[in-house]
């Protein structure tokens, strides 16, 4: 029985039990991911109140430089969507994809390491629980922000615009996690880096005018970042009157489906082999590089 | 506060300076920080372009457009001093944790702070000269200077710039007593507000009666104006039109004094509140 069991083990065969003990400790180390940015983050109030607030400020900026130039009014909408998803887009950059980055940089990244769970279920468990604390925020803007500035939408795509979200949330987040992975082996580079990654997505990915202005290549190319495909589609359902597409709806749903997948499968693919390479190159644990 | 001689003060800050230059410059190769410096202030700034381009349909050289870019490139100084000043207090408590010994060497942090904000202008000033540059080359930004101009230029440039950097200080001071989190969010709160009401990227004219009364009680809204006055070519009804220019001088000019000496004793008493509740060194990590 000892034998047949270590033989099974060599040949990578589990038995369901042993299965079923690391789908459940993987399950609880998710959750414990996911934790954090469901419950601990919402027992600060001032964190609730500036999470909301501050994209606002921004919405607010650019909604009245839209009033000054004489805008159409659909793209006042488009500023607040945008300014919707620059949560969603901080989010991906700070919380997920630097996460295990600020762990380095505290010395805490070794007892992740060294603890029995998968790594893909810490990324899972900050995915979910980032999606979940960043959506109620990101509401809570989106509506202040059509009340305060008479914003009209369309309702007539419900449950499209859901598909849309959730396929923009699954691509994002899997590049989160992608990202989660490359920042394993850098150093002090990273905190420059992700401010790269701010005002530059803004602009590529169209976040407040449609990005079929920017021409079709460098919108198909900005493509490759979900945010874009995810606002284009959004602004296309709800606010139908401003034909701002870059793509038809369904087509840009297919390809969110399809880097979904990828990015996912990458995101796998790419944290076991940055941690090979982290290991053998004594990455990990320097701190302040 | 320690009491320092003026050569100790020089040296502090000189010191500050360089240690400020090799924690901005040195992470990356210097081709890459070349790069990075190009980027971020360019793509803030096209950000805002292309927004005009879209709804104007092209029309660089109307005057409101000098108006939108100027603001857009002389507020990095703003959002970049500001923060930059406080963050200098978070990146020494929390990611180097040096701040301990800053505190038992005999220099004073306040000079040290000015030192290391000092490092924080010259990156700005990197970032507005490209942005200028690019939109005089590109996009027919119409600047203009004359031999009048230059005076009062030397006067409120440096003035308002003074000003912000004791803002900066008094962000800095309260960043002591604030875990992260919370530093970044109320100076994002404040960059965000004065970008959202000092008329940086509109006339005040397009605000509500009601904000635009707040909008005249921020020094920065009469800086912005003067640098436009003094810069360029073309006017817009911005709803401070009506001042003259030597009063919007004077305004940043006695703001920005009565900032430096706020900004000195209320950093020295915070200071000085988080040795004595013991919080100088703590660390938050969240």
């Amino acid at each position: 029985m000892e034998h047949e069991r270590t033989v099974r083990q060599s040949q990578g065969i589990g038995t369901w039990h042993e299965l079923r003990e690391a789908f459940l400790l993987n399950l609880k180390a998710a959750w414990g991911r996911a934790y954090v940015r469901i419950v601990a983050q919402n027992r600060e109030l001032s964190w609730v109140f500036f999470d909301v607030v501050l994209p606002l400020l921004a919405v607010a900026a650019y909604v009245f430089i839209y009033k000054a130039l004489k805008a159409p009014e659909e793209y006042l909408g488009y500023v607040v969507l945008g300014g919707t998803m620059t949560s969603y887009w901080l989010n991906v950059l700070w919380s997920m994809a630097s996460q295990f980055w600020w762990e380095k940089e505290r010395g805490l990244l070794e007892t992740f390491l060294v603890a029995p769970m998968s790594r893909v279920a810490i990324l899972l468990g900050m995915a979910v629980g980032g999606i979940y604390s960043t959506t109620l925020r990101a509401c809570a803007t989106f509506f202040l922000g059509i009340l305060l500035f008479h914003v009209k939408i369309s309702f007539q795509w419900p449950f499209q615009v859901i598909l849309v979200f959730l396929l923009t949330m699954f691509s994002l987040y899997g590049l989160g996690m992608i990202g989660a992975s490359l920042f394993l082996l850098f150093g002090r580079e990273a905190w420059n880096l992700l401010n790269l990654l701010q005002e530059p997505v803004y602009l590529l990915s169209g976040f407040y005018f449609p990005v079929k202005n920017l021409g079709f290549w460098i919108a198909f190319i900005s493509s490759l970042i979900p945010a874009t495909l995810g606002l284009d589609a959004a602004r296309q359902l709800l606010f139908p009157q401003g034909r701002s597409g870059f793509l038809p709806v369904t087509v840009e749903e297919s390809l969110l489906l399809f880097l979904g997948i990828l990015f996912n499968f990458l995101a796998f693919k790419a944290l076991h082999w940055m941690e090979i390479r982290g290991k053998k190159e004594g990455r990990l644990t320097l701190r302040w590089q | 506060m320690v009491r320092m001689s003026l050569r100790q003060g020089l040296r502090t800050l000189y010191w500050a300076f360089w240690v400020g230059w090799q924690i901005e410059s040195n992470w990356a190769s210097p081709f890459a920080f070349a790069v990075f410096s190009l980027v971020k202030p360019l793509s803030s700034t096209l950000l805002v372009v292309v927004m005009y381009l879209i709804v104007s349909g092209g029309k660089t050289s109307s005057p409101l457009f000098s108006y939108i870019y100027l603001g857009n490139a002389f507020f990095v100084y703003v959002m970049g001093i500001l923060m930059g000043m406080g963050e200098v207090v978070f990146h020494e408590r929390e990611r180097f944790q040096t701040i301990k010994s800053l505190c038992i060497t005999p220099l004073s942090l306040f000079t040290y702070l000015l030192g290391r904000g000092i490092v924080k202008l010259l990156t700005c000033s990197i970032s507005v000269a490209i942005t200028l540059l690019f939109g005089v080359w590109f996009l027919h930004l119409q600047i203009g200077f004359s031999e009048a101009q230059w005076g009062w230029l030397w006067i409120v440039f440096p003035a308002g710039l003074l000003g912000i950097g004791a803002i900066g200080v008094i962000l800095a001071g309260f960043s002591f007593l604030m875990a992260q989190h919370s530093f970044f969010y109320i100076g994002e709160s404040i960059s965000g507000s004065l970008y959202f009401l000092c008329g940086v990227l509109y006339p005040l004219t397009t605000l509500p009666e009601w904000l635009r009364k707040i909008s005249y009680l921020l020094p920065v809204t009469y800086w912005l104006e003067a640098m436009r006055r003094l810069m360029l070519k073309s006017s817009v009804a911005s709803g401070v039109e009506s001042y003259s220019l030597p009063f919007l001088v004077l305004v940043v000019v006695l703001s920005s004094f009565l900032a430096l000496a706020l900004s000195y004793f209320l950093f020295s008493w915070l200071n000085w509140l988080a040795r004595k509740k013991g919080v100088i060194d703590l660390t938050t990590a969240y």
